[in-house]
């Protein structure tokens, strides 16, 4: 009979845990649906802002003033001493399957072997897991991976363009995850600054002109664009973030029913026998006692 | 009057999307207009009031935050971090947050710091000041 008690213990325990990973996945995917929302309110944004700059940019490959500070490639700086930034935008907490695995894999790969990179860490776990392997983190950068605003892409944007402008670190770039399409998640990193002049022909060129002049709107627009830019990412990661840790807790539960379900076999297995040695035992009692009142 | 296509984008929301005799939009150096027609530039958009004149002769108001703006081949479009219509301005919100720009100034800070406070600030009382005027 205790074989059976114990597998009845084991039941109730797989029980309560699919209560919690259920629970989970309720609220992740209520999250998802509200991360979405929120996603597709900002594309429009992100898109116009991408195509805006381009085609900026193309117009002002002509100008001299593409000296600017913010597209300063520092090439007098040797290799070995450029500080690279990664802004990496990881969740605050785990159980969401390869979620935050795959973007600290993905920063640990470029900054290989590289000693004089800077990170900036979205999200507990990133922080953690970097803090523990002695990777040179800014400890003054502690932002929360949820619920993302528009404030505190400004605030990560003003930090990031500090540092970049009083050299601190000559290259930035962004890891986050991206949502594609089918739901397939990925890993997308990205060079912000400096900013890169694409190298296009000079058809495409619309003659612009630049009021007041191309200075001050570069100076005004790449802090707009890079805050949007790291809002947009922020969501994306948001969104991504809730999605894993979604499927993650729908196979959870589903595991727990299997299992709940096998061992429900073996219970009912394991009484069945109980009662048949029960019964065989009083019905060879009965029989001894039988035969021994016949003699 | 001609007119032209306009598109305003802010970070959340597409805010306008059609046609428009007039746009006046407050840039580094004050306050411009746009008419139809206008040569292709790109323009710096600073926080302030934003003026949309509609072809049916009606005025949209609105508060626009730092952004750009660009004209291509006569087709504007706007792009800024945030904007917002008078009824939707959350004063309550500007209010505080005006009052905790005002106490940071009053402190010791970073230059970065004072610029940040700064900015807050300005996105406020712009704000406050859209709401106060239209919204009544």
């Amino acid at each position: 009979m205790t074989n059976s008690r114990e597998i009845l213990g084991r039941i109730n325990s797989i029980k309560d845990t699919m209560k919690i990973t259920n629970a989970m996945y309720m609220i992740s995917s209520a999250k998802v649906k509200k991360a979405r929302a929120s996603l597709e309110k900002t594309e429009p944004f992100f898109n116009a802002l991408e195509s805006m700059v381009g085609r900026m940019l193309k117009d002002l490959e002509s100008e001299t003033d593409i000296k600017n500070k913010y597209f300063d490639t520092r090439k007098d700086i040797p290799k070995e001493d450029r500080v690279e930034g990664y802004l990496l935008i990881t969740a605050d907490k785990g159980l969401a399957s390869s979620y935050n695995h795959n973007v600290i894999k993905t920063v640990e790969e470029k900054i290989q072997g590289d000693d004089s990179c800077l990170l900036f860490v979205v999200g507990e776990v990133g922080r953690r897991y970097f803090q523990k392997r002695n990777v040179k983190i800014d400890e003054m950068f502690k932002y929360t991976a949820q619920n993302p605003t528009v404030n505190r892409a400004r605030e990560i944007a003003e930090t990031l363009l500090e540092y970049f402008i009083d050299k601190k670190v000559d290259e930035v770039h962004v890891v986050y995850t991206y949502m594609g399409e089918h739901n397939i998640e990925e890993v997308v990193s990205e060079k912000i600054l400096p900013l890169e002049i694409p190298k296009g022909d000079n058809k495409s060129r619309q003659n612009v002109t630049f009021y007041p002049d191309a200075r001050t709107v570069i100076n005004t627009v790449v802090p707009t664009c890079v805050s949007g830019f790291i809002y947009g990412a922020l969501v994306e990661a948001f969104c991504a973030e809730n999605n894993s840790r979604m499927m993650a807790m729908s196979s959870a539960t589903d595991a727990a029913k299997d299992m709940i379900k096998s061992l429900q076999l073996d219970y009912n297995r394991a009484r069945q026998s109980a009662i048949t040695q029960e019964i065989t035992e009083v019905v060879s009692g009965a029989n001894a006692q039988k035969s021994s009142n016949n003699s | 009057m001609n007119t032209f296509s306009l598109k305003v984008i802010g970070c959340t929301k597409i805010f306008f999307d059609g046609q428009c005799e007039s746009l006046v939009i407050p840039s580094d150096d004050g306050m411009r207009g746009i008419l139809a027609g206008h040569e292709n530039c790109v323009m710096v958009v600073e926080t302030g009031e934003m003026v949309i004149k509609t072809p049916d002769n009606k005025e949209i108001h609105a508060f626009v935050g730092e952004g750009a703006l660009e004209v291509i081949n006569g087709d504007v479009n706007v792009l800024v971090i945030s904007v917002e219509r008078p009824e939707d301005i959350d004063e309550v919100r500007a209010e505080e947050a005006k009052e905790r720009a005002e106490e940071a100034l009053r402190q010791h800070q970073s230059i970065k710091e004072y610029y940040h406070s700064k900015a807050s600030m300005a996105r406020a009382m712009e704000r406050l000041k859209v709401k106060k005027k239209y919204d009544q």
